[in-house]
């Protein structure tokens, strides 16, 4: 059963000392029988974001194993829509954000500037629900709000947990444009909970290498007690699929 | 590898978790290879503690691989000294659990040093919820009580290097890595400040699946024998648990 991680980032991490270099990501990834992974370079998250883009679409022409994910700062605002027209004619499906790092809310101009461009192209968006604490009850609501205001995107929401999966199950209900990554969903029975709730094919695998264990995240879905049919799909028919990339 | 689990839970919780029952929670110990948990019981530590451990109290008796924290409130201190005094002739119950940040008090309080005087002479150790922030209480109340064994639970949770650093200053604080941040390095850093005999297993299920910490452990680039203090031995000579 093929594996693919949908949540990794390589690069330098300068807030904690970390080997989060790309050849490390990638045996991280060899050691666990990954073997795609959606990537994003650190170096767009706190520098420059155009840099970043070309270091990650330079890794992912040399290994065919490696799926771009273009990010943006909204707060630099200068350069931001050229920077995904150029992403897009570069092929990248994925668009990544980082408003916790960045510092910045949700409801933000800035940042819906750069999602109804997005918006015009169906891309795929992905975002954290692991904002502003622990108890971060309503930011899932913010995401839903978001679905529903940009309806041609799919947006892939991180750091689901036990904490805030009422809120999962019900946005999820509501809007069909949303789908869930597990690194996080660490109930005791969180992956067959959603995979009943909602379905297999709102679930998609990802790590979130370098920063967490893998080992953390990947045995919860290959122990759940749901179908093998159901495993291939968050391991990596759906996010496949979200890309528009044949298997 | 057979693993003790010291910090788990029974009852319900708040969230959208199907099985609350013992039997799930047993299953799930075996599905694991948990040979002991020690459990506070989560209506104690949400509700009225007496209640809640005198539930406990009733599961614990049938249940040969099932243990007990008695979990205290400092809000209530005579009620808690009193639970101290019903509880200690039990064997079942092996410690004593706090809940700072459910209860909504700091570990520097009068009422939590009082009930820490009264631990002292049952030589038992007491898990104390230690995430967000508290680090630096809980050093306070392990300095001035060093013969206590204190298990600082989730280690520090978002800011588990405080925690380390904090145990580090100590000899009687146990590390215990479960929670919702599964930092990579994280239970490698705790053994290498502290030493892999103050490492210990818990998970926190019935909340968390346990598979969620042995992940981060397994994880941890320790030798085999560490893994195996980590996941049992440590515990075992903890609380005092027969071979």
């Amino acid at each position: 059963m093929e594996i693919i991680d949908a949540n990794v980032c390589f690069g330098f991490w300068p807030q904690r000392r970390l080997q989060s270099d790309l050849e490390q990501v990638k045996k991280l990834a060899a050691e666990h029988r990954i073997s795609r992974m959606l990537v994003c370079s650190i170096r767009g998250i706190f520098a420059d974001f155009t840099e970043g883009n070309r270091e990650t679409l330079s890794a992912c022409w040399q290994d065919p194993n490696l799926i771009p994910v273009a990010t943006v700062n909204p707060l630099r605002y200068f350069g931001v829509a050229d920077e995904i027209e150029t992403m897009f004619a570069s092929g990248v499906k994925a668009f990544r954000f980082f408003p916790q790092e960045q510092h910045w809310p949700y409801e933000f101009a800035p940042f819906h500037r750069v999602l109804q461009q997005l918006n015009a192209h169906g891309a795929l968006v992905i975002l954290p629900a692991r904002v502003g604490g622990h108890q971060n009850y309503g930011v899932l609501t913010a995401l839903a709000r978001l679905a529903e205001r940009y309806d041609k995107l799919k947006f892939l929401i991180t750091g689901i947990f036990y904490g805030n999966l009422a809120e999962v199950l019900v946005v999820g209900e509501d809007y069909p444009n949303l789908y869930f990554e597990t690194h996080l969903l660490n109930s005791p029975d969180g992956i067959e909970v959603c995979t009943a709730e909602l379905g297999a094919d709102r679930l998609v695998y990802g790590s979130q290498t370098p920063f967490h264990y893998i080992a953390s995240s990947l045995p919860l879905v290959l122990a759940a007690q749901i179908s093998d049919e159901a495993k291939a799909q968050i391991l990596s028919k759906n996010i496949l699929r979200l890309l528009g990339v044949a298997s | 590898m057979k693993r003790i689990d010291v910090h788990t839970h029974l009852g319900n919780w708040m969230f959208p978790i199907r099985d609350f029952e013992v039997a799930g929670f047993r299953r799930t110990m075996q599905q694991h290879r948990i040979e002991k948990s020690v459990i506070s019981y989560g209506p104690a530590i949400l509700y009225d503690f007496r209640e809640g451990n005198r539930q406990l109290a009733a599961i614990l008796q049938d249940a040969p691989e099932l243990w007990g924290y008695v979990v205290l409130n400092p809000h209530y201190l005579e009620e808690s000294l009193a639970e101290i005094e019903k509880y200690l002739p039990d064997p079942k119950f092996v410690g004593f659990k706090l809940h700072p940040e459910q209860n909504q008090y700091r570990l520097n309080g009068l009422n939590v040093y009082k009930l820490f005087e009264r631990i002292t002479l049952t030589k038992k150790p007491v898990l104390v919820h230690t995430f967000p922030e508290q680090t630096n209480d809980l050093l306070g109340v392990a300095k001035f009580f060093p013969s206590v064994p204190i298990i600082m639970g989730h280690m520090g949770g978002n800011r588990w290097w405080e925690g380390i650093a904090v145990a580090a200053q100590t000899e009687n604080v146990y590390l215990e890595p479960c929670s919702s941040f599964p930092e990579a390095d994280k239970v490698r850093a705790a053994v290498e400040a502290v030493g892999p005999g103050r490492v210990l297993f818990g998970s926190d299920s019935n909340l968390l699946n346990p598979g969620f910490t042995i992940g981060m452990i397994e994880e941890a680039n320790l030798a085999d024998g560490i893994k195996e203090q980590i996941f049992y031995q440590n515990a075992k000579l903890l609380f005092n648990f027969p071979a």
